[in-house]
């Protein structure tokens, strides 16, 4: 399988929250290990979309120059069980706000009307003192897949629109 | 990807303790996503490997009667070295308590000597049946499916080590 745990944004406010959703699909090969006859999506899955929903938040919030990795999972509490069909949103906020060695971040999960987690975790920025010496400045953590997830078609209804440009029509004076 | 994250039980002393490991290979398909420059077990995954495991203690200690084991809540889950290809995850997961509807641990993981995350668990564990009783057949052969796969991973040989004086 891939590692990408959300499928899309639907709000993104920089710096300080951001909307994701993923729909659980049988298609996914997990769900058949988990568990075989009785899929459900793993919770450990879910932090990690939370962890991605505001991983991306926080990395966006200073341009992705940061190496921003998951250091702690304060605590995460899970309601209901998530099964193919479902689709769940991931709301990310960051606590106070990003600082020069990272952030927090406060999480719900919903399906439609219902309470599915709460997680709450900590980002830090991986300071070049404990970044692997072989990658040297390379910022391996934002791969293209999260940037491109970012910048794909859903979020433009949230952006001003672009001004008209006034075309010529042909056949006219 | 499979979502199989303990390859072995090496210590099994139920309802108390299991030692398993988690081996990680650069053949596993989500390592080139995380990350493509910087392949390492994902947190989330070291979570999981963790659950897993504690949830093979909770099989040993309740005679397989709860077939769907879920995390229900973590707290404190802190991260230290990487894991990377080639590593192995070396876990330890203590009970707190194991009920028969709920379990609480207390779990860490190692990688060659440090440590790479721990974290407190607790567990829910239920039968499908539970919720609908029509369906008590899912929970005959997942009981099967555990019970071979606890022959797979070493779970008879640790249980066994453990009976010899």
């Amino acid at each position: 399988m891939r590692w990408i745990w959300i499928d899309k944004f639907v709000e993104f406010e920089r710096g300080r929250r951001a909307v994701a959703v993923k729909n659980v699909s049988l298609a996914e090969e997990h769900l058949h290990d988990h568990f075989p006859g009785y899929p459900v999506h793993p919770p450990t899955l879910m932090i990690e979309g939370m962890a991605q929903t505001g991983g991306v938040l926080v990395g966006e919030a200073l341009d992705f120059r940061e190496k921003v990795i998951l250091a702690k999972v304060t605590r995460a509490r899970f309601h209901r069980r998530v099964v193919p069909g479902d689709q769940i949103r991931l709301e990310a906020a960051v606590v106070g706000e990003v600082r020069p060695e990272g952030a927090s971040i406060d999480g719900r999960i919903t399906r439609g009307a219902d309470l599915v987690a709460e997680i709450q975790m900590m980002f830090a920025h991986l300071d070049q003192s404990r970044a692997p010496l072989e990658l040297g400045d390379e910022n391996f953590v934002f791969t293209e897949d999260f940037i491109r997830l970012l910048r794909m078609r859903q979020l433009n209804h949230l952006a001003p629109p672009p001004p008209r440009r006034d075309v010529p029509q042909e056949g006219r004076p | 990807m499979r979502f199989y994250l303990v390859d072995r039980i090496l210590e099994l002393e139920p309802p108390k303790r299991i030692v398993a490991v988690k081996s990680l290979s650069l053949a596993e398909e989500y390592l080139a996503d995380h990350f493509p420059a910087y392949p390492v077990l994902p947190g989330v995954m070291m979570l999981e490997a963790l659950v897993q495991s504690a949830a093979w203690l909770v099989r040993a200690s309740t005679d397989f009667q709860k077939t769907v084991i879920l995390l229900r809540e973590a707290q404190n889950v802190r991260y230290g070295a990487f894991v990377r290809p080639g590593g192995q995850l070396l876990m330890e997961v203590e009970a707190v308590g194991i009920g028969p509807a709920a379990s609480r641990f207390r779990a860490a993981g190692q990688c060659e000597g440090q440590q790479a995350v721990q974290a407190r668990l607790t567990l829910e564990h239920l039968n499908i049946a539970d919720d609908d009783p029509g369906r008590a057949d899912l929970d005959a052969g997942l009981r099967a499916f555990w019970r071979q796969r606890f022959k797979l991973i070493g779970g008879p040989q640790a249980l066994a080590a453990r009976a010899q004086p």
